[in-house]
């Protein structure tokens, strides 16, 4: 009976407890991966609204997503597991990317206490009202120049966040937010499938050079080491200095088009991602400098005929820190080659 | 109504405006082949030579019918008071008990700025209102399309000091591509670390190069 009351007491201590800001945002992660929804989203930035129809599911541990563009070109964006479907047919194009899930395990859940606090304050705001509904107000701020700031306002009864503004400084460079939504027990298929009729469209695929799933991997990356042998061996490449609280998450070989090949870095600071793309040299115009649309952006830089370009959604200081301090070490073949001269 | 599809298939139409033409497209079948043209005029004018969909509206609103019957049970926004509570508080009460499906109808007029509880309570009694929602039980599913003034305007004054949300700045074609497929490659790898778990994802991959911008 003791035992019992016990029980009964912690478990009625940890339901009352207030859950911290990082619990907010761990529970927001969790909800946008692992629930069923559908809805309408506008995403607002400089002088421009798009609308989206969103659909999301989550069944026998298995995501599957789908966006559908309302306004502008029509455009659909199908996510099943790690694959990405981009119809464009106004292009009539349909990109193809594979990636691995390993990042799933990296979520903000895990992340958020240990390495986040350093690089940004996160801070519980109380209680909003957004359109009637009880929102958590969440504040994750910047402690430096390298990152942006993001304001979340997270349904206190479902833990989706129903806004993201994402913010620098004083400036609210853009904002994502539910105008409609449900959450429905199930979600057909029917529903996850593409609008358009695809078949006569031109298809390019991305995919890991190594990728297990997909056509010919052992032929993707034998193509990728005899392209360009700097590519296929990661040591080649190396970023002497990251800016602070950032770290290499994941880097490999990816096709990216029909036979073009790239070395893909992940960085991340916890929160936010960057990526470092490197390929060789090909007959398209070089990228130098700083580019952006909307809140990201992108920086490019030639090394030994490679394209280095840095692609985040952080301000521009970061990607080119990124960019500028990416080295090519010769690699051995050439170093021997280089002692016997 | 040319004008009107025109500002949707630019995204340039106010949310009451989006809102007015998803509620048509429902119904009209005349409405929905004008928006098909009117994007193959778009196109066309963008210097984009393609054959024209009659299809595509029809595609979307019946895959939107499909999914939720939406364009039979789009409702007019009204003041908030009113509608909120003839139409909204039984099926929250159901809620508690049923709770399968919820159905949350977001409203947003303030958008850019988030209002303290007080604020929006505040709000509430003025009008035009802020803000409804509506909640429902499995058996009663309310679907709506916002409406919401001053949407448009807000998106204006977002990130005002920056360049061309949908397109990079650059001026090469070739280079835009390629920073495009970049983006997509950075959203694909990068789902699952930091926040990027936390939203929808492949948002800006969905609406890159939109507009009128190349």
């Amino acid at each position: 009976m003791k035992l019992l009351l016990a029980v009964t007491l912690a478990f009625a201590t940890f339901a009352v407890w207030p859950a911290s800001p990082d619990d907010w945002l761990a529970r927001a992660s969790e909800a946008v991966r692992t629930s069923n929804y559908r809805g309408v989203l506008v995403y607002l930035r400089n002088g421009k609204m798009d609308t989206l129809r969103i659909v999301h599911r989550f069944a026998d541990g298995h995501e599957r997503e789908r966006l559908v563009s309302l306004t502008g070109e029509p455009r659909e964006i199908i996510r099943d597991g790690g694959v990405v479907t981009c119809v464009l047919p106004n292009k009539r194009m349909v990109l193809v990317a594979r990636h691995s899930m390993s990042g799933l395990l990296n979520s903000v859940a895990e992340l958020v206490r240990a390495e986040v606090g350093a690089n940004y304050s996160i801070e519980d705001r109380g209680t909003q009202r957004l359109a009637d509904r009880k929102c958590r107000s969440i504040a994750v701020t910047p402690r430096d120049e390298y990152r942006y700031g993001y304001h979340l306002l997270v349904d206190e009864e479902t833990n989706l966040p129903l806004k993201l503004d994402l913010v620098q400084g004083d400036e609210i460079l853009e904002q994502m937010m539910f105008t409609q939504i449900e959450f429905p027990e199930t979600i057909t298929d029917a529903s996850l499938a593409p609008t358009f009729d695809t078949e006569a469209f031109k298809w390019v695929r991305h995919q890991p050079a190594d990728a297990q799933a997909g056509a010919e991997p052992q032929e993707a990356e034998a193509a990728a080491a005899k392209s360009s042998p700097p590519l296929a061996v990661q040591d080649v490449w190396e970023v002497t200095q990251l800016p602070p609280g950032f770290r290499l998450a994941e880097s490999g070989v990816r096709r990216i088009g029909n036979g073009d090949y790239a070395r893909q870095m992940l960085f991340t600071d916890g929160v936010t991602t960057i990526s470092l793309f490197i390929a060789p040299p090909d007959s398209r115009p070089e990228f130098k400098g700083a580019t952006t649309m909307g809140a990201v952006n992108a920086y490019g830089r030639q090394i030994d005929g490679f394209q280095a370009t840095a692609v985040g959604e952080v301000p521009e200081v970061t990607v080119r820190f990124i960019t500028e301090h990416l080295r090519r070490r010769p690699t051995t073949a050439a170093a021997e080659s280089s002692t016997e001269k | 109504m040319n004008e009107k599809l025109s500002a949707f298939v630019d995204g340039e139409a106010s949310a009451r405006e989006t809102a007015a033409v998803l509620r048509q497209l429902g119904r009209d079948a005349a409405y929905r082949r004008a928006l098909s043209r009117q994007a193959w005029l778009h196109e066309t004018l963008r210097g984009e030579q393609l054959p024209l969909d009659d299809g595509f509206a029809d595609r979307l609103a019946a895959r939107i019918d499909a999914e939720d019957g939406a364009s039979d049970r789009v409702i007019e926004m009204q003041p908030r008071a009113a509608r909120f509570r003839r139409h909204w508080l039984g099926p929250m009460t159901g809620f508690a008990t049923a709770a399968s499906i919820v159905t949350a109808v977001v409203l947003l007029t303030n958008v850019g700025q988030d209002a303290p509880e007080t604020q929006g309570q505040l709000a509430q009694q003025q009008t035009p209102p802020p803000a409804a929602v509506s909640v429902a039980s499995a058996t009663q599913r309310p679907v709506s399309v916002n409406a919401s003034a001053g949407l448009g305007e807000a998106a204006a004054r977002l990130g005002a000091r920056r360049g061309d949300s949908n397109h990079w700045t650059v001026s090469d074609p070739a280079i835009e591509d390629r920073l495009n497929g970049y983006l997509l490659e950075h959203n694909g790898l990068a789902r699952g670390y930091g926040l990027s778990s936390a939203t929808p994802s492949f948002v800006r991959v969905a609406t890159y190069g939109q507009g009128s911008g190349r």
